[in-house]
């Protein structure tokens, strides 16, 4: 309990030592700073601001990945989103997938709380329906029944942010961290070329092998990259 | 006059031992009358000479300097393909000799990578007076040195006033007053740095025309021709005009080929006493115009649909500096969003005054419906000629706006103006960062459990107490051993005031009121053996049955019989609850 405790303090300062050190130009070492912080404590605003020294460093690739992180912790911070979608403006590859508005409409309602906010609800959700469930049986009153049924529709709610965070998680995302990048036919050099990717793009890992990863790009087109080239961001 | 000319040009070269540099010093004529110029030339020549420093002149104590100056020229030669560039730097100085007799030119020296270069000194021959008499005019008559050229030839300035107000014309014109036939070239622009320029004439071609100058008869023709308005007051300067003109010179004898002379005209500067404007009685609306004028102003609509914008033109026309005038102000006028003007002018210049006009082109967008009135615009110009600010209105303008609210959301034009993107600033430091994490652990499902265990056990209390309103047997079961524990609480009180009767009659009536109520008997009408056969039927054990009886028939026997008491009523009490505890 104490240690965990000191863990804290100790991260709580670096991460303000990390705030100096970025504000006063020194992005490489606010980089170290932050990312000492951060595996002492996962917190989205740790995360944020190194994405920002990522950014500021020109590594959109990295920015993007912590940016990605900060806004599973902080799904509804203006400033995590809007600093996500600029660093992707910088990145060589544009993506022109015509995107669903039903599913940005889902997505919007289903990030309006984070994974574990949504399991933590549900969980205290679960109970109050449990106890007015008793209630009913009880006492028999008909009002219980009406705020279990509306309980019951926040469940849901909460269930469904969960799988969405679940499935995005277990899509394992990664990014590209390189300047440029061949996605290849196969999990070997001698392979044929199948599409170059640059610093910052997004992708998601369907298989590993012999220090490759078969990636998928948005709009399904893929290949095998090396492993170093890119990062996975869960 | 021929040695005299062919001497002219007089030059000593000296070959020094770097042959990388030429260093020579030349005059442009051996013989000079006195005061007149004479040209000191200092060539050097050489590769990669760029940086050279000036030459030391020698001490010329028989001499004032005029006047210097350097001019450079660069010739780049491939000779057997080896790229050579050769630079020359001329530095000229003009002297002027200050008594007559043989003078010399001393050495002049120039210093340059270490090494010293000299020239030779040059001889000059300084003469009473140099000017012939001026050769009559006509045909033939030799025209026999510059100087007697630059009388027949003149550039002079003039001007229509010299002292104005701010902002008041004045006409310049430039002309050129000549005797000679001659080119011109090298034209160098007057300086009209303080004043706004209107030009009005420029020469392209020399359009000639007699006149009487200065007592004497000259062709003249204009070079440049402008309307000036000064910006600011004080005493400002039109600078010089240069001109070089190129005179051929006629061929005195048959050995003499011709050639020509430059002579460099400068037109005299000219000193303008400019006035600042009264500042007594200034309008507020005062526009910065001065001459006379007129305003004008109409819509181009007189109805508006749905917030298009409407053009109000405002004209400022007369005669005075119309370019410079400023837009007037418009009032703000509510309902109405008036946008920065669209400004167009023109001007022309008629009887050497410019005239014309300045046009403002104000969009506006109604912003509410209804009638909208633009108020009369008022402007004011200061008159020159009578020394006093005039002002000037346009009438009433009116038009009808409709259906604005429509566009209203649309057509601001105020929004913001994004200059530029960036991420948005890191997040400010913490004291206490605390540990988000991605996934709730395991104690989270403790609640679900709980939550089942919740329900479970709303179920079972429900059951159980619906039996207990159904189910007699189940109710008297339940609450049988309430009744119990009472009576057999009251037995032990009984047992403690030492009060027999009652004990024993307690603790019979718990003991068959519990029988009865276990196994829903009626076991007031019973007698001891059909007890003892119900229970049997039932399962009971047959020792506690036998027990059991026994007990009942001890307390009846010491209720009702005054027998002695053999046996020890607290091991009766003790048996009972056993019994009771294993029913």
């Amino acid at each position: 309990m104490i240690l965990v405790f000191f863990s804290i303090i100790a991260s709580s300062n670096l991460y303000n030592h990390a705030n100096a050190e970025y504000e006063s130009g020194n992005y490489y070492q606010a980089i170290d700073l932050y990312e000492k912080a951060g595996q002492e404590t996962k917190n989205a605003n740790i995360y944020y601001n190194l994405g920002n020294a990522y950014f500021k460093t020109r590594q959109t690739g990295m920015a993007i990945k912590n940016y990605r992180l900060a806004y599973f912790l902080a799904p509804r911070d203006p400033d995590v989103k809007h600093n996500l979608l600029y660093a992707r403006t910088f990145r060589v590859d544009k993506i022109n997938v015509s995107v669903n508005p039903i599913a940005i409409m889902i997505d919007r309602i289903f990030r309006s709380i984070s994974l574990y906010q949504a399991q933590v609800l549900s969980a205290v959700i679960i109970i109050l329906i449990a106890i007015f469930i008793a209630g009913y049986v009880v006492f028999r009153r008909r009002s219980f029944l009406y705020i279990t049924f509306g309980l019951a529709l926040l469940a849901l709610f909460c269930f469904m942010t969960w799988a969405s965070w679940s499935s995005e998680k277990n899509r394992q995302p990664a990014v590209v961290i390189v300047p440029e990048a061949s996605t290849l036919s196969g999990p070997a050099e001698d392979y044929r070329e199948i599409v170059k990717v640059h610093d910052g793009m997004e992708a998601n890992i369907r298989d590993e092998r012999n220090g490759y990863y078969l990636i998928q790009l948005p709009g399904g087109i893929g290949g095998w990259i090396r492993k170093d080239a890119v990062i996975r961001i869960f | 006059m021929l040695r005299k000319i062919g001497s002219c040009l007089f030059a000593s070269i000296i070959f020094l031992s770097s042959a990388s540099l030429n260093f020579t010093a030349s005059v442009n004529r051996s013989e000079v009358g006195i005061n007149e110029p004479l040209t000191l030339t200092v060539m050097v020549e050489g590769e990669n000479i760029g940086n050279v420093p000036s030459p030391q002149l020698p001490e010329l104590p028989d001499f004032t300097i005029g006047g210097r100056s350097s001019s450079q020229s660069t010739n780049i030669q491939l000779i057997n393909g080896k790229l050579t560039q050769q630079q020359t730097i001329s530095f000229i100085y003009t002297l002027y000799p200050k008594e007559t007799g043989t003078k010399t030119i001393g050495a002049c020296k120039l210093e340059f990578k270490g090494e010293t270069y000299q020239t030779q000194p040059l001889g000059i021959n300084v003469v009473k007076d140099n000017t012939k008499p001026p050769p009559g005019p006509g045909p033939g008559a030799a025209q026999t040195s510059a100087d007697q050229i630059k009388d027949k030839i003149k550039l002079i300035a003039t001007v229509d006033r010299k002292s104005v107000y701010v902002g008041e014309q004045i006409n310049v014109e430039f002309n050129v007053y000549t005797n000679v036939r001659a080119d011109y070239g090298n034209f160098e622009k007057p300086n009209f740095n303080d004043f706004w320029v209107e030009p009005v004439f420029d020469a392209q071609q020399v359009n000639y025309e007699t006149v009487t100058f200065e007592g004497k008869q000259y062709s003249k023709f204009p070079i440049k021709k402008a309307a000036l308005f000064p910006i600011q007051d004080g005493q400002l300067q039109i600078t010089s005009m240069k001109l070089t003109a190129i005179v051929p010179i006629q061929p005195t004898s048959f050995f003499d080929f011709g050639r020509s002379e430059n002579i460099e005209l400068k037109s005299n500067p000219i000193y303008i006493e400019v006035k600042p404007l009264p500042e007594e009685n200034k309008p507020r609306e005062f526009c910065g115009g001065i001459g006379k004028f007129s305003v004008t102003a109409n819509l181009d609509e007189d109805s508006s649909n749905a917030a298009e914008p409407i053009n109000l033109r405002i004209r400022i026309s007369g005669t005075g500096n119309v370019r410079t005038v400023q837009k007037p102000d418009l009032p703000t006028i509510p309902g109405l969003k008036i946008l920065d003007p669209e400004v167009k002018d023109q001007t022309q210049m008629t009887d050497n005054k410019i005239q014309g006009y300045k046009e403002f082109l104000y969009p506006i967008i109604p912003q509410i419906d209804g009638e909208h009135v633009i108020p009369s615009i008022r402007i004011a110009y200061f008159d020159p000629s009578d020394n006093k600010y005039h002002i000037r209105e346009t009438n009433l303008l009116k038009f009808v706006a409709t259906q604005t609210a429509v566009a209203s959301q649309t057509a601001s034009s105020n929004t913001i103006k994004t200059l530029g993107a960036d991420i948005n600033h890191i997040k400010a430091d913490q004291k206490h960062l605390p540990d988000q994490r991605f996934n709730a652990d395991w104690k989270v499902s403790i609640f679900y459990i709980l939550s089942i265990l919740i329900i479970g056990i709303a179920f079972i209390y429900r059951r159980h107490s619906e039996r207990l309103l159904t189910d007699r047997a189940y109710a008297r079961k339940i609450r049988s051993s309430r009744i119990t524990r009472q009576g057999i609480q009251e037995a032990e009180k009984a047992l403690k005031k030492n009060d027999m009767i009652k004990f024993y009659s307690a603790l019979t009536r718990s003991l068959e009121g519990y029988v009865g109520d276990r196994f829903n008997l009626d076991t007031g009408a019973l007698t001891k053996e059909q007890i003892a056969n119900i229970l049997g039927a039932k399962g009971v054990q047959a020792e506690l049955i036998t027990d059991l009886i026994k007990i009942i028939t001890r307390c009846d026997q010491s209720r009702f019989s005054r027998g002695p008491r053999c046996d020890n009523p607290r091991e009766i009490m003790n048996r009972a609850k056993q019994i009771i505890k294993e029913l």
